[in-house]
């Protein structure tokens, strides 16, 4: 396989790479930019990668796709991958990138705002929401709950648009 | 306290306890996201179809994070665990087991159910058990959502029309021994409290329960026959001057233990039709 290893491997490579690979719910957003990936641990001599990856929530389907993903990318860079999962961070919406809250404003989902060490409830409830769409905050929450566990539904009386708004956990 | 960093701290003696206690929690999360999730497609609104198919997916989510756990105690895989044990190895209580009857009934039980588990995963936070505690770290969070959702509608229902407020009350009646039996203590419950895996005993999170819930059912005007007792004294959650309900409420216990219902017979041989066709398969 050592002829398949093109590129040189460091951690800064490592990180490069997992921005291709995609959060498959949300596929304009990498795992990086999600705050899926906690850590990486590079052996350049033995061309070794170990990746420590945090689910987003629990009932995530996604996650064991986002381990082959990962898996497949980054045996493009080294010989041997091992992907773990770590609940020792725990996830919170806290870790999405700038990049990753312009990028589902984006694609039509307003950004969740910041948790801190506040009541995540009471960030959905008490706080204007913005609308994704025209940016207007003449909104109400029409469903905490929505199509997956991280998004809530909104309805914006602006634009007349209902939205998705990321869940503050 | 000395903390137990993972499944291979964890002692001979405390294994099977330890065990125990995670396929507790676990079935209790597993059996009721398979309850919740049977609102799929005719629940009362839409609104309601996607929260309880969102939330039976969390519990259904938190349940595999418990059996995880076992896995990694074990050696089981967590597919067995979830599908392949007969009824009677199963460790939920009986509340989560029930058929999930009408929308009040399921309103009520989540109620019921989502206010203990809330105290218990908050006491759990501080397992001496690492792995435990950092799950339960990650669930409380999202169980936030859940008990909005729950509180909404235990109000929702209580406050509308007559009606609504009867098939509630029905329901409540009905459910009080199941919640009671929230409480029955787990096997080697002492041992795993000396150990500072439990860090507070089934007894006293009854207690805590009772103290949690009596206000909400007073400002609501519902029947609350249940009352902390200690050290004989009668500490009631009933407002000063409501006359005590005499009646004495039986916990439906033995869930812990394997016992449990025709309800749950019944779902079970759904839930395992699949898994039982080809238990070697892989998905």
């Amino acid at each position: 396989m050592s002829d398949v290893i093109k590129a040189v491997l460091d951690e800064q490579a490592v990180w490069e790479a997992l921005r291709d690979v995609p959060d498959p719910e949300l596929p304009a957003i990498s795992v990086v930019d999600m705050g899926i990936v906690r850590r990486v641990l590079v052996d350049a001599v033995n061309s070794s990668v170990v990746v420590d990856i945090t689910p987003t929530f629990a009932g995530c389907p996604a996650l064991s796709q986002i381990r082959t993903s990962i898996q497949d990318r980054l045996l493009q860079l080294a010989g041997h991958v091992e992907v773990n999962v770590t609940m020792q961070q725990i996830w919170t919406s806290d870790l999405l990138s700038a990049e990753a809250c312009a990028k589902l404003r984006a694609v039509g989902i307003a950004p969740p705002p910041k948790v801190g060490h506040g009541r995540a409830i009471s960030m959905l409830m008490s706080q204007p929401l913005t609308c994704p769409y025209c940016g207007s905050q003449q909104t109400s929450l029409e469903n905490a709950f929505g199509p997956t566990p991280c998004r809530a539904i909104v309805y914006c009386a602006n634009c007349h648009q209902p939205f998705e708004q990321f869940k503050p956990i | 306290m000395n903390e137990i960093i993972g499944p291979q701290a964890v002692t001979p003696e405390l294994k099977p306890l330890v065990t125990e206690l995670l396929l507790g929690l676990g079935d209790d999360e597993f059996v009721l996201g398979y309850w919740d999730s049977e609102w799929t497609g005719v629940a009362p609104m839409l609104e309601e179809d996607v929260a309880m198919s969102s939330i039976a997916q969390d519990e259904i989510g938190h349940a595999r994070l418990f059996y995880q756990q076992v896995a990694a105690l074990t050696g089981t895989p967590i597919d067995q665990l979830a599908y392949g044990r007969q009824p009677e190895q199963y460790r939920q209580v009986q509340l989560v087991e029930r058929a999930r009857g009408d929308w009040a009934f399921t309103i009520a039980r989540q109620f019921l159910y989502d206010t203990a588990d809330q105290l218990r995963i908050e006491a759990l936070k501080n397992s001496a058990y690492l792995p435990l505690a950092q799950d339960c770290a990650k669930i409380e969070r999202e169980e936030v959502y859940h008990q909005m959702h729950v509180y909404a509608w235990l109000e929702r229902l209580a406050n509308s029309t007559v009606e609504a407020r009867q098939h509630l009350e029905r329901a409540l009646e009905e459910l009080w021994p199941d919640a009671l039996g929230q409480f029955e203590a787990f096997p080697g419950e002492e041992a795993l409290l000396n150990a500072g895996i439990l860090t507070i005993s089934s007894a006293r999170l009854q207690q805590e329960w009772i103290a949690t819930i009596a206000p909400v059912f007073a400002r609501l005007r519902l029947d609350f026959p249940i009352a902390n007792i200690d050290d004989g004294a009668m500490i009631t959650g009933q407002p000063a001057g409501v006359p005590i309900d005499e009646t004495t409420i039986v916990p439906r216990m033995g869930g812990r233990y394997g016992q449990h219902t025709q309800d749950f017979r019944d779902l079970w041989g759904q839930m395992t039709m699949v898994y039982n066709l080809e238990p070697q398969a892989q998905w």
